[in-house]
């Protein structure tokens, strides 16, 4: 498994994970909203308290 | 006449630096012919008082995902024209001169479903310590979770008036994923968490009591709510 770590600002923010070099794919585990390609990007909202993985 | 001239020359200027600045980012991300369309795109955006980064943001993600180029300038054009409708809807909810961040977040909620109407409600709400900002793109990611727009607005509503923190506020989306986690619709999910937050059922009002039931202490004022 792959992992990384990240710093982000307070806030939402919208990812994907890119498999293969090629392939992007949304967070089974996270809300999605359209990326406007017809995709779906992944949201994540981090507080001062820490990440919510939504 | 002269000062309009100075004005008009000192504009064009300022769309020309725009059209530079988004090219210059866009340089080898993007094939050329969507540069000069996001340029044209931005310009525009920026001679109307809109936040030109979104677009380029999602230029760069369309390149980077590799989106036909006539597929990326629609959705960069469809970014654009969502900002303008989320401009229109903050300013109507009370902000004269919305921030970037403000009008952005108004198009996440509009991305998301929620309408003209609701963005309004949901910046009349916000207040000091609440960011409007914030609490749209809250609101966003609530609807994206599939919570319907009206049951998102009360939700993020009652928080407010409940006095909740902004921290609280930003928590909101992870306690509807816990519940849809455990196999509640969002709208379940939604409706369970802001009970929990101490919103008063539909039609009742907010200091209702139960019969048989005696009146909950009153939690203390936020010092933070004017």
């Amino acid at each position: 498994m792959w992992t990384t770590t990240l710093a982000l600002p307070v806030g939402q923010h919208q990812y994907a994970f890119v498999v293969d070099g090629e392939r992007w794919v949304a967070d089974p585990a996270a809300p999605a909203i359209d990326d406007g390609f017809g995709r779906r990007n992944s949201m994540v909202a981090v507080s001062i308290r820490g990440a919510h993985t939504l | 006449m002269r000062a309009f001239l100075a004005l008009g020359f000192a504009l064009s200027t300022a769309l020309r630096l725009v059209a530079q600045d988004v090219g210059g980012r866009l340089d080898e991300r993007v094939p050329p012919e969507v540069r000069r369309a996001v340029q044209d795109i931005a310009a525009d955006a920026a001679a109307h008082g809109l936040p030109t980064e979104p677009l380029v943001q999602k230029a760069i993600e369309g390149g980077a995902k590799r989106v036909p180029a006539e597929r990326l300038i629609a959705a960069v054009r469809a970014l654009a024209g969502r900002l303008a409708g989320a401009w229109d809807a903050v300013r109507a909810g009370g902000l004269e001169s919305p921030t970037a961040d403000v009008v952005e977040g108004g198009a996440d909620g509009l991305s998301a479903g929620l309408t003209a109407g609701y963005v309004s409600e949901l910046v009349r709400a916000s207040r000091a310590p609440y960011d409007p900002a914030l609490v749209l793109r809250v609101a966003a990611t609530l609807a994206a979770l599939g919570v319907p727009p009206k049951q998102t607005v009360q939700l993020v509503e009652g928080l407010i008036k409940d006095g909740g923190s902004p921290s609280d506020l930003l928590g909101l989306p992870g306690e509807v994923q816990a519940g849809v986690a455990n196999g509640a619709t969002p709208a379940q999910a939604a409706e369970h968490v802001g009970q929990g937050r101490g919103n008063a059922p539909p039609g009742r009002p907010p200091d209702f009591v139960p019969p048989g039931q005696s009146k909950p202490h009153k939690r203390p004022a936020n010092p933070h709510k004017p």
